[in-house]
């Protein structure tokens, strides 16, 4: 019961601070802070979806040409990890987005659910990195991951 | 350190905002008398003019009508999670849980053509997975004083010098500055990470520093020029988290020359040469020996007509160590990528990869050589039909190990077509992958893979309101080398976004993975469902509610590993 009056009274507070700022109508797009971390967490879902159903080639468009250390070592660790494991799930939260000219570095918590291939038995694993990307004529590709990356299993 | 950075950004930004002091000279003191974040001359604000546009809220107003704005959003989200079954295979737990992030940005015009801008997140939750502690935590902030030649900031930011020396997410200090056309100059001082007593280790700090000159400005054959050179040190703090701890205290420096050089026509170079010193723990009673190595990247490029084709020679010694820059030590690089345009409709890419480690100084056991290639075609086959795509690829990757006992070697060959088009306002694509693996120190360990792909996504209208609908089914075939029979995994990917109304969308989704495989006791299938409802609310439609349920179901044919997730989500979004 305590609960449910907690959750009536975070509507009801947004409703309420609603209210008071009705009428703000600044768009969304003068808020480099907002368009940043959407824009991290749609590249970063983007690429693992584009991850779970991996096709070299697909993959490899998405990964810049300049990618440190080295491109073609991370695509085939990435491809490895696909073969030796079904990815199944991930959830994150993103817990920084710094924009730095044509980079943008994205540091995200997750949590990842693989399926072993020949039992099928879920393997959960927790971690975090940072992928960077950079913009590439007019697109966003992984030009490096620090830490725990998303696509190595 | 964090406390006390955070402590002046927020008093100097309150400052900044509230200071009495500030407010009295308001009528006669003025930020500036022109400006704005592009190079152009910021206008003169009165000071009282400023307060009534940066907390005015209500009119429409762009930046570049006003001499500064705070925007910003307010999410809460109450989370409701139900795990049933085996709940050792959900990260769920039962219950509620709450979040609420608050993201403010300040931007003010300055004088002459600076800007300011400020910037804060913060974050309160009782969840786990997203937060390990429960009081409100400062997630991202950082205060930036900047034009198009200088910035000095404070706060988060990615620090950049270059490839070997520094591009990390850092905390702290950074100014940049370019005081003319053939000079530019970085700072950094900053942490990488605070002292963490649950993980051993101490506050990492790094101070780094970088100098840019550009030659040959008015050169008529060479278009860039660019000398670099730059100096990162890191170094733990091991009076923090407390003196007495014996975690691993770190030293690194790295100094490095690098540059750009490019001709206005055909060819183009970069390159970077670095040295490293190395000590893995200070207070080691053991090892007090300094380790240095060097690492050598050049990549030329040479532009011909149509053809590009660039090299990338890397050269690492085994004892090279970047703590904040990137590269693969023990390591000798030649990567050749060929692009080339055979017309409007055709390119092909090939690349040659060829790497090894075990250079002098390794504490390898044994050399591999790696050896990757790739050709990739691209083409439009027919002139009456532009939206028709095709695309074939081929990849081979040899690995050789020079130890015949304990050998690595296996070979890796992928051969793909995938074909897009428009059909009737559907978007249709299809793709094939052949993979075969060969291990040929562990042969049951090869297997071989055929993978189908496609996707329809279309738009309909129904009741005169815009339903999207996304259909993604695949499915891989494998077999290993122990037997014949074949692991089949099915997977159907769906989803949809239906306008029921101008402020009220409904997303919706159903993924299915269906594993039948050769082993007894190992098909599974995992089904999950989403549906979500957005209602915007406000003459911007700024203000959003969205109400979400997901289920996810987890069905083993060893019934002890089945579990059922369910989850229902309220959130709540302002952006102002």
């Amino acid at each position: 019961m305590k609960n449910i009056f907690l959750i009536m009274s975070i509507v009801f507070s947004c409703f309420m601070f609603s209210g008071c700022v009705s009428g703000q109508a600044v768009s969304i797009q003068e808020a480099p802070s907002l368009n940043k971390r959407a824009l991290a967490e749609s590249l970063v879902q983007k690429d693992w979806n584009l991850f779970a159903s991996f096709q070299r080639q697909g993959f490899s468009d998405r990964i810049s040409s300049d990618f440190l250390p080295d491109k073609y070592a991370f695509l085939n660790e990435a491809e490895a990890s696909f073969f030796g494991a079904v990815p199944v799930d991930l959830s994150f939260a993103i817990d920084k987005a710094l924009i730095k000219n044509n980079k943008l570095a994205v540091t995200v918590v997750w949590q990842r659910k693989t399926a072993n291939r020949e039992s099928g038995n879920l393997t959960l694993t927790e971690g975090e990195c940072t992928v960077v990307y950079r913009q590439e004529n007019g697109q966003w590709l992984i030009y490096k991951i620090q830490g725990n990356s998303i696509f190595i299993f | 350190m964090k406390n006390i950075i955070r402590q002046l950004l927020l008093s100097s930004v309150l400052c900044c905002l509230f200071s009495t002091s500030y407010v009295f000279a308001a009528e006669v003191y003025y930020f500036g008398n022109d400006g704005s974040a592009t190079g152009e001359q910021n206008k003169s604000y009165p000071l009282s003019t400023r307060m009534d546009d940066l907390f005015d809220f209500t009119s429409d107003r762009p930046l570049s009508e006003r001499s500064g704005k705070i925007s910003g959003s307010i999410l809460t989200q109450a989370e409701y999670d139900m795990v049933s079954g085996n709940k050792s295979k959900s990260f769920l737990t039962n219950g509620w849980d709450y979040l609420t992030e608050v993201n403010l940005n300040m931007q003010e015009k300055m004088g002459s053509d600076y800007n300011l801008e400020g910037q804060l997140m913060m974050r309160k939750t009782d969840n786990p997975r997203i937060e390990p502690r429960r009081d409100v935590r400062i997630k991202e902030y950082s205060l930036k004083v900047a034009n198009p030649d200088n910035l000095f900031l404070a706060g988060d930011f990615y620090g950049e010098l270059s490839p070997l020396t520094m591009g990390s997410s850092l905390e702290g200090l950074n100014a940049e500055m370019k005081p003319n056309d053939t000079l530019a100059m970085k700072y950094v001082a900053a942490r990488i990470d605070g002292p963490d007593e649950a993980a051993s280790k101490f506050q990492r700090n790094v101070l780094g520093t970088k100098f840019d000159t550009f030659w040959f400005k008015d050169s008529e054959t060479i278009s860039n020029s660019r000398l670099g050179f730059q100096a990162v040190t890191v170094q733990d703090d091991s009076s923090d988290p407390d003196r007495t701890s014996s975690f691993e205290d770190l030293r690194n420096s790295v100094v490095s020359v690098d540059g750009d050089l490019a001709f206005v026509r055909f060819l183009s170079l970069n390159y970077e040469l670095a040295r490293s010193m190395y000590l893995a723990d200070e207070d080691s009673a053991t090892i007090k020996d300094q380790s240095y190595g060097n690492a050598l990247r050049v990549t030329p490029q040479v532009q011909l007509g149509n053809t590009t084709i660039r090299h990338l020679y890397g050269y690492t010694q085994p004892k090279f160590y970047t703590d904040v820059g990137s590269a693969s030590p023990d390591k000798v690089q030649h990567q050749t990528t060929m692009d080339h345009r055979f017309s409007q409709r055709a390119s092909v890419s090939l690349m040659h990869n060829y790497y090894w480690d075990h250079l002098a100084g390794s504490s390898r056991t044994k050399r591999t050589i790696n050896d990757d290639k790739s050709a990739t075609l691209n083409f439009l086959p027919f002139a009456f039909r532009e939206s028709f795509r095709a695309r074939l690829n081929t990849g081979y990757n040899l690995r050789n190990s020079d130890d015949a006992v304990n050998t690595l070697e296996s070979e890796t060959f992928t051969a793909g077509f995938g074909v897009n088009d428009r059909w009737k306002e559907t978007d249709i694509g299809f793709s094939y992958e052949y993979r075969a693996f060969s291990n040929r120190h562990n042969k049951s360990a090869s297997d071989f893979f055929n993978r189908l792909g496609m996707t329809f996504a279309r738009e309909y209208y129904v009741v005169a309101r815009r339903l999207y609908l996304s259909l993604n089914p695949g499915m891989d075939v494998r077999r290993t080398k122990v037997d014949d029979n074949y692991d089949i995994n099915a997977s159907l990917g769906f989803s949809g976004q239906y306008d029921m109304a101008q402020n009220f969308l409904a997303r919706f989704g159903h993924n299915v993975i269906d594993s039948n495989n050769a082993k007894a006791n190992a098909d599974y299938t995992n089904n999950r469902s989403f549906m979500e409802l957005d209602w915007s609310l406000g003459k911007d439609r700024d203000k959003h509610i969205v109400l979400r349920g997901d289920i996810n179901r987890y069905m083993h044919e060893d019934g002890t590993l089945n579990y059922k997730e369910h989850q229902v989500i309220l959130k709540c979004v302002i952006n102002f």
